[in-house]
């Protein structure tokens, strides 16, 4: 009979597939003076509801979503952004720059490509960190920052 | 008015034990059930009735249905036997003779356990149903359970049965009253209903004698005929439009007799039978091989009324729900271009349990329940995309199992494999789906729409790589890659980085790798090696390798 209980038990417990997940999270902050508008481009149109504007030192989400398991770096969607031709980010709506995920034939006056760890797009130039909730649950954050810099970079 | 009451056998917790653990073995080692595939039967043409509807019941809102007072039952033969007397004093005669008798029973259920339920849910020649027949509804809502009975346990369920009927003496049942009816006596209302104008007659004396005035013709002014029918619609949040709910049950219930009728592709139903007056409306989250629960299986109460019944099911647990549904239907009755249905062994029902929480997905496998969750976070639901795909990578862990034969094997089968077969089989599906419904790239390597689904629906995952080795790296595109004619090498993806793997491989179905390869599949060497004795054409194992090299 024990043997009996002892494997029932083992296949109710190895047979049993509890999905993994990973909540991701991203971000945008504002560390400088300036105000911020980040517009992102869909065949040509700025979808209003898609647009982000930060004040000075403010934080908005711009990503929330799952991925299946408990995954590293892996990056993630964006309710803003994802499907995006380019973005454009103006500061204190005069000064423009352009990230691009697609070069275009032809480009804007100021511009981050792909590459550049400035780029919106590139997931890389987020600082990532996560939190272990469970055994079966990750929580992961990404966060972008405006710097002063960027702000130089599109005057 | 309680008639009598049978108490089952007692069985011991040791016997339990014992019986759950010869179901395990039995399932595990009981080779597959060849069933051949149910289609949906044949939709009568949906066409108006013609006649306007009178809506008697209260609003629909989610949450527990409302009972009012008990009401007197018109159907008892000693009520009837009052009523044909007094019809017979108006002078109105019938063409055929008049045999009032017992000829069903009004009955209770009691189930004790959700396994008794599940066995009450597999007589298919039962309708049962949370709600009395025999009680005002003051509230419609989506739910109801008696409150003398432990929320954790299933509620009465009350059916009309004929008295012909055998029941199983394992579960606890009462009968109610004993019934004649006349609307399906047959020898009543002759060929061709000829007799119908005296059953009408009889019934409004009973109505009458009873108090229920609101079935009787003269208190309906549209009393002309009409067969329930209409249709019903669910909201999708990747289409953002709504569209026909296929496949779900629409019952119209007027007292003890109950007909049925399944919805069709674009959500409309007609049933084959004739009321005057008003039926109950309901809609059931079930279909022959499965059922979605919350609870018992999950219902939708609606008015009581004459003529269509149309319903939008808009948001809410109810929507949740209808994704569920509308998954595990794709999964067991519609295109699925040839993979194997998941029907599970010895033929019984697999049981969605709908949670109303913070998850994803649970499937115990050996048990006929597979959970999926609502919320991924508090407040913040799961789209209809992601509800449907996370239902089918559920059942796809147990057509795997099933196609391993025994649950041993499955058991064997990596970690990873499991899952990423089961991602493999979410993608192709909710693929599928969402092109039958206008997204015809949904899903594919060039998806990534500006609101981009979850898991493994936008790029087709053609951004995942194994990453940080700490990591398991179980949910993977391996299958996806062996389908697909994408290599992601250096391909950059929106926020999600350069693709790492080298796929040179494509060709293959998951058809044919379910069919053919799948239960010779445990790890990377198995996985290889059937790849490479049954790989197309203009493929070559060098090829193989290195995509393997990746996972």
């Amino acid at each position: 009979m024990k043997i009996i209980i002892r494997l029932a038990i083992t296949l109710l417990f190895c047979g049993c597939a509890k999905e993994k997940n990973t909540l991701y999270h991203a971000y945008f902050k504002n560390t400088t003076a300036h105000t911020i508008e980040i517009k992102p481009y869909f065949g040509g149109v700025v979808p209003s509801e898609k647009i982000v504007l930060l004040l000075a030192n403010e934080i908005k989400e711009i990503a929330r979503g799952t991925d299946r398991g408990i995954v590293g770096n892996a990056g993630f969607n964006s309710q803003n952004f994802s499907g995006s031709d380019s973005i454009v980010v103006v500061f204190d709506n005069i000064y423009k720059i352009t990230h691009y995920f697609i070069v275009p034939s032809t480009t804007a006056p100021k511009f981050y490509l792909l590459m550049s760890n400035r780029n919106i797009y590139n997931k890389d130039n987020y600082a990532y960190s996560y939190q272990d909730i469970s055994k079966y649950q990750r929580e992961s954050n990404y966060n972008y920052e405006f710097k002063e810099q960027d702000y130089l970079d599109a005057k | 008015m309680k008639i009598q009451k049978i108490k089952p056998t007692q069985t011991t917790k040791w016997w339990a034990l014992v019986a759950i653990t010869a179901t395990i073995f039995i399932s595990s080692c009981k080779k597959e059930v060849e069933e051949k595939l149910q289609e949906p039967k044949a939709l009568a043409e949906t066409t108006n009735s013609g006649v306007g509807t009178e809506q008697l019941g209260l609003g629909y809102q989610e949450g527990d249905v409302v009972l009012g007072q008990q009401l007197n039952n018109p159907y008892t033969p000693d009520i009837m036997n009052t009523a044909y007397a007094n019809v017979i004093n108006k002078g109105i005669t019938s063409i055929y003779p008049v045999d009032i008798r017992k000829t069903h029973y009004y009955v209770k259920f009691k189930p004790q356990t959700w396994s008794e339920y599940a066995d009450l849910k597999e007589d298919s020649t039962l309708k049962l149903s949370d709600i009395p027949y025999d009680y005002q509804i003051t509230q419609n809502g989506n739910g109801y359970h008696d409150p003398a009975i432990n929320d954790s346990l299933p509620t009465y369920q009350y059916a009309t049965v004929k008295k012909e009927f055998i029941f199983n003496d394992t579960i606890d049942y009462e009968i109610l009253a004993y019934l004649y009816i006349p609307e399906v006596d047959s020898n009543l209302l002759g060929s061709n209903d000829q007799n119908k104008a005296f059953v009408d007659e009889l019934l409004d004396e009973a109505y009458m004698l009873t108090g229920n005035y609101e079935d009787t013709l003269q208190d309906n002014i549209t009393n002309t005929h009409y067969q329930p029918g209409g249709n019903i619609q669910l909201f999708d949040t990747r289409l953002n439009s709504n569209y026909g709910m296929e496949g779900v049950k629409v019952t119209a219930r007027r007292w003890f007799v109950t007909y049925n009728a399944n919805t069709d592709f674009n959500g409309n139903y007609r049933m084959f039978h004739d009321y005057r007056r008003p039926s109950n409306y309901s809609i059931w989250f079930e279909y022959h091989r499965f059922m979605v629960k919350s609870g018992g299986v999950h219902w939708i109460n609606g008015p009581k009324q004459t003529g269509d019944w149309n319903h939008t099911i808009s948001n809410g647990f109810d929507r949740f729900v209808g994704h569920i549904f509308r998954a595990a239907y794709r999964y067991h009755y519609k295109n699925i271009d040839g993979l194997q249905r998941p029907f599970r062994w010895l033929g019984n029902k697999t049981a969605y349990i709908a949670k109303d929480a913070v998850g994803t997905g649970v499937n115990p496998i050996f048990l006929n329940e597979i959970k999926i969750w609502r919320f991924r976070s508090a407040n913040q639901e799961y789209g209809s995309d992601d509800i449907f795909s996370t239902t089918c990578h559920e059942t796809g862990h147990t057509s795997h199992a099933i196609r391993m034969n025994t649950i041993v094997q499955f058991w064997q089968v990596s970690r990873q494999l499991q899952e990423s077969w089961a991602v493999g089989i979410e993608w192709f599906l909710t693929h599928l789906e969402y092109a039958s419904r206008g997204i015809g790239n949904y899903g594919e390597s060039n998806y990534f729409p500006n609101n981009p689904p979850n898991f493994p629906n936008s790029y087709a995952f053609q951004y995942w790589s194994i990453g940080n080795p700490n990591l398991s790296g179980w949910y993977s595109p391996i299958y996806i890659d062996l389908l697909d004619n994408h290599n992601q090498l250096g391909v950059p993806y929106q926020f999600r980085g350069t693709g790492s793997i080298n796929d040179q491989v494509s060709g293959y179905s998951l058809a044919f790798i379910e069919s053919e390869l799948l239960k010779h599949i445990y790890g990377h060497a198995s996985l290889s090696q059937q790849l490479k004795n049954h790989k197309p054409v203009w493929i070559t194992d060098a090829q193989i390798d290195i995509l393997l090299s990746f996972f």
